[in-house]
């Protein structure tokens, strides 16, 4: 079998106990695991748990007092189904179970409610007392309880085999719940865009796992967690059990019960991301219909299709993402869903030759207030992106509020020219909304011309190479030429900025007291920005 | 351990008088090993009969064989005995009809059950027919059923009598005698719950068994409570000092109670809190009587051994229904007498509907080795 990237996890790469899972030592936690006592009810100090058992000593109720018990034994106590009360038996047992060295009685929980003495004499004395709902004569639970302590790797192999898959066409969910019934454990598959697969009592979250890339296990509170990362392609996934009071010996076989089903969720993973894919360019093209025709009914069926309101008010979004790595459709599309899990109805993402576009469909327009709540919870989301890859530089323009499907189409444009201008500013704005954009929106199309970027580069050719020069002309120009002003914000004496406008003056064969000169400059310097930021950045896989 | 050496031979007669009432009662609520039955109003009226005219006490060795005698107590609830209280006149008129029907007269009376409230009631019986009491009982503390009588197998207890104050009566005879106990209940709702009863009549010589020097006794372990009440803010209150070798009633245990599980159909368990040591826990199960005592899983004490609690502030006696979350008591073992060791595995645990307890300890006093004085 060709093992995919990221090979089969080994144990000792696990934080807890390096090959733990080949010794032979059970502990008196590692009997509490066992399946037949699921229900049972502990009583005694927590320090015992950690006692090793060697042997099962099955006691008869009319000889508890009498039977021999050996040290580190299990004491099984058989209760007939016809007895009379009993539990004072229990109380003289612990006794003799700690003279004899045996740190923990299993009986029948009796009918009637147990003494405080039973729990204050096992307190005292060291011995745990578990309290099961099975059959009293306790024939089956004995011969689990010998597999247990006598053959642990026995019962933990017959717990893999029925992990391991018989039908090789089972889904995935049937394989995580074969898992979990294994393990007595909450198993869920994590995927990189935060979905998650299987239990939804699971108490661990994404965020604990982004920083897991090798098998691992830990504890939280009385949970004992195991992951296993599965890397498919560069998305991340994860594989996580969590059990509350797990013995020691859990662990380890977790690791191992995970890697069984590893496979089967590399295929789930590959699956969803060929419907992603699909999903994607079905976007595309509904959203390439929308924008290039009115929307018919064949049209709002499909877009419908895919979740899109097209009979309400749009507010468009225009994302482009710069720096290694390269946005992959997987994280925007995590980070949609996130955000509509949050209460934010966005919609899209489609990619574009520039970035990608996504909305929020809205039943009426926002007021002021409620866009800027918009606005800043998307830019909340989206700047996420950069937390992950902290190289990464984020633009994102806002459309106005517009209705129907070709509102959508309008603010989409709207969003995309906000992106732009913002792409272009040196000032870094990240988020630039169109209703900020004023003026400026009439100089979208010249920073986007190239024979203009052609001629800003001839313009400010002489500048080449010095750095400094052209950083402080571009500020002294955006900071309504204070000297003042530029030399606060470049951090350097008045003196200094004067001397390099001064040079500047004299490379370029200009002179800045001409306000055409500025303006020409400025919007050279603004051209070059649009063009050392290049706005169609394809997207990342 | 605690011992009661209270086991020494009886003198051969000697009266019992209204002085003596308190320190009885003591002895016998004591015997009762939690149950019995209160014996304050019985105490009560013993108090004014025996000021009326004492009683004697006979020693057994004393009395001839062939001399005809009862057994005489009460059957029934305790706790309805606390609201109808107990007169003169249906013990008598057990007696009489008892008379009556066996066309014999009685000549003495024997206690049916020491412990409890019976004890004070058989010796009530005697003083009011002008008859000694026999220095002996049939049960040796206090048992649930009248079945588990020393005599149960060895004589008849038919014909037997039920009578109420009123005069009602109701004779019982030819039922076998395994059987009698459950007619017996059967018919009480009829006397309003509880009634007098008299059986096993006849000659001393055929009733072989009886427990000996049970009043005396009760006398002993009475006037051994009496004075810790009366050095109540001595050491003993305390339990902190060490045992005195010439009080017979130094306490095994002291503590609190820290929980009572009472079951619905009848007992239940207390544990308790030792004041010296925090976690050290005594657990008592407990039927009508306490039956079984344990301290940190190790036997205290089972029946028929007499397991007694005694209230650390009053010093009176504690009962079975009388326990109460927060109490302090102190523990008292005392030994059952010797007549009762040959049935100890009847009169145990098992007879209280509890798992029998396989135990080699005996009590000293107890011990086959020493019985047959």
């Amino acid at each position: 079998m060709t093992v995919p990237e990221g090979s089969m996890p080994h144990p000792s790469t696990g934080s807890q106990g390096d090959h733990a899972w080949q010794t032979s030592v059970v502990t008196v936690h590692d009997v509490l695991d066992l399946g037949a006592l699921d229900g049972a009810s502990f009583t005694g100090p927590a320090g015992c748990l950690d006692r090793p058992v060697r042997s099962v000593t099955v006691v008869e109720l009319s000889s508890a007092l009498t039977a021999a018990i050996p040290a580190y034994a299990v004491v099984l106590v058989s209760v007939p189904a016809q007895r009379p009360r009993w539990t004072h038996v229990l109380d003289m047992l612990v006794r003799r179970a700690a003279s004899s060295g045996a740190p923990v009685i299993v009986a029948p929980r009796p009918t009637e409610p147990l003494s405080a003495s039973v729990h204050r004499v096992a307190a005292r004395l060291g011995v745990g007392v578990v309290l099961h709902d099975g059959d009293p004569a306790g024939h089956a639970l004995g011969i689990q309880l010998e597999l247990a302590v006598g053959h642990p790797d026995l019962l933990e192999s017959r717990a893999l085999a029925a992990v391991a898959a018989s039908d090789p066409n089972r889904p995935a969910r049937q394989a995580l719940s074969a898992v979990s019934a294994a393990l007595a454990a909450q198993v869920a598959l994590f995927d990189g865009r935060g979905r998650r697969l299987g239990s939804d009592e699971l108490v661990t979250t994404i965020a604990e796992l982004t920083t897991v890339t090798s098998p691992s296990s830990w504890h939280v509170g009385d949970s004992s967690v195991v992951a296993l990362p599965l890397r498919f392609g560069h998305e991340p996934a994860w594989l996580v059990a969590e059990r509350e009071q797990a013995g020691p010996r859990w662990m380890p076989f977790a690791q191992r019960a995970l890697a069984l089903v590893r496979g089967e969720m590399i295929a789930l993973l590959a699956i969803g991301r060929l419907e992603a894919e699909r999903v994607a360019r079905i976007r595309g093209l509904v959203l390439n219909d929308i924008e290039s025709s009115a929307p018919g009914p064949q049209l709002a069926s499909a877009a419908e299709g895919l979740g899109w309101e097209l009979s309400g008010w749009h507010v468009g979004f225009h994302l482009t993402v710069d720096g290694d790595p390269p946005l992959a459709l997987w994280e925007l599309d995590g980070r949609i869903a996130a955000a509509v899990d949050d209460g934010i109805p966005l919609r899209g993402a489609v990619e574009r030759s520039d970035g990608w576009a996504f909305w929020a469909d809205l039943p009426q327009p926002l007021d002021p207030t409620g866009t800027s709540r918009l606005v800043t919870a998307v830019h909340r989301a989206v700047d996420t992106l950069r937390h992950d890859a902290p190289g990464r530089s984020i633009v994102l323009g806002v459309g106005t509020a517009q209705p129907h499907g070709d509102g959508l189409t309008r603010t989409l444009q709207e969003a995309r020219n906000a992106a732009g201008l913002a792409a272009a500013s040196p000032a870094g704005t990240s988020v630039r909304a169109v209703q900020d954009l004023g003026a400026s929106e009439l100089l979208v199309g010249w920073y986007r011309s190239p024979l203009v970027r052609d001629a800003a580069g001839q313009t400010l050719a002489p500048l080449a190479g010095e750095h400094d020069v052209l950083q402080t002309l571009e500020t002294y120009l955006e900071r309504a030429c204070s000297a003042a002003q530029t030399a606060r914000v470049l951090g350097v004496h008045r003196n200094s900025v004067t001397q390099r406008l001064a040079k500047a003056e004299r490379l370029l064969g200009v002179s800045l007291t001409s306000a055409d000169t500025r303006l020409a400059l400025q919007l050279a310097l603004r051209a070059r920005h649009a063009e050392t930021r290049p706005t169609p950045s394809p997207p990342g896989r | 351990m605690c011992i009661v050496h209270c086991y020494s031979a009886t003198v051969a007669g000697y009266l019992l008088t209204a002085e003596d009432v308190a320190t009885f009662s003591a002895g016998c609520a004591a015997l009762g090993s939690g149950g019995g039955g209160s014996v304050t109003a019985a105490a009560t009226l013993l108090e004014s009969t025996l000021r009326a005219r004492p009683v004697e006490v006979r020693d057994i060795e004393e009395v001839p064989d062939r001399t005809t005698i009862a057994l005489v107590g009460a059957v029934g609830s305790p706790t309805v005995m606390l609201e109808r209280l107990p007169s003169d006149r249906e013990f008598e008129v057990a007696v009489h009809a008892w008379e009556s029907y066996a066309g014999r007269r009685l000549e003495a009376v024997c206690i049916l059950e020491i412990g409890g409230v019976n004890g004070l009631l058989g010796v009530n019986t005697a003083a009011r027919l002008g008859l000694p009491v026999l220095d002996a009982d049939a049960m040796g503390r206090a048992l649930p059923r009248l079945d588990m009588t020393v005599l149960a197998g060895s004589s008849s207890p038919t014909p037997l009598v039920l009578a109420d104050a009123r005069g009602g009566r109701f004779v019982l005879d030819g039922i076998p005698a395994a059987e009698l106990d459950a007619a017996v209940r059967r018919i009480l709702p009829a006397f309003g719950s509880w009634a007098a009863v008299c059986l096993h009549g006849g000659r001393l010589g055929a009733l072989q068994g009886l427990v000996r020097g049970s009043v005396t006794r009760a006398l002993g372990i009475g006037r051994a409570l009496r004075a810790g009440v009366e050095t109540a803010n001595g050491p003993r209150s305390g339990g902190t000092a060490r045992p005195d070798p010439a009080d017979p009633l130094e306490p095994e245990f002291i503590g609190t109670l820290v929980e009572v599980l009472r079951w619905p159909d009848g007992g239940g368990v207390a544990a308790l809190e030792a004041h010296s040591e925090r976690w050290s826990t005594l657990r008592i199960d407990f039927a009508d009587e306490f039956v079984l005592a344990t301290l940190d899983g190790r036997l205290v004490a089972q029946a028929p051994d007499i397991i007694t609690l005694i209230d650390a502030r009053t010093k009176e006696t504690v009962l079975v229904d009388g326990l109460r979350v927060g109490q302090r008591v102190e523990l008292v073992v005392i030994p059952a007498p010797p007549e009762l060791v040959p049935r100890a595995r009847d009169l145990g645990p098992a007879a209280y509907g509890l798992m029998p307890i396989q135990s080699d300890r005996v009590s000293p006093a107890t011990d086959p080795a020493e019985v047959g004085r």
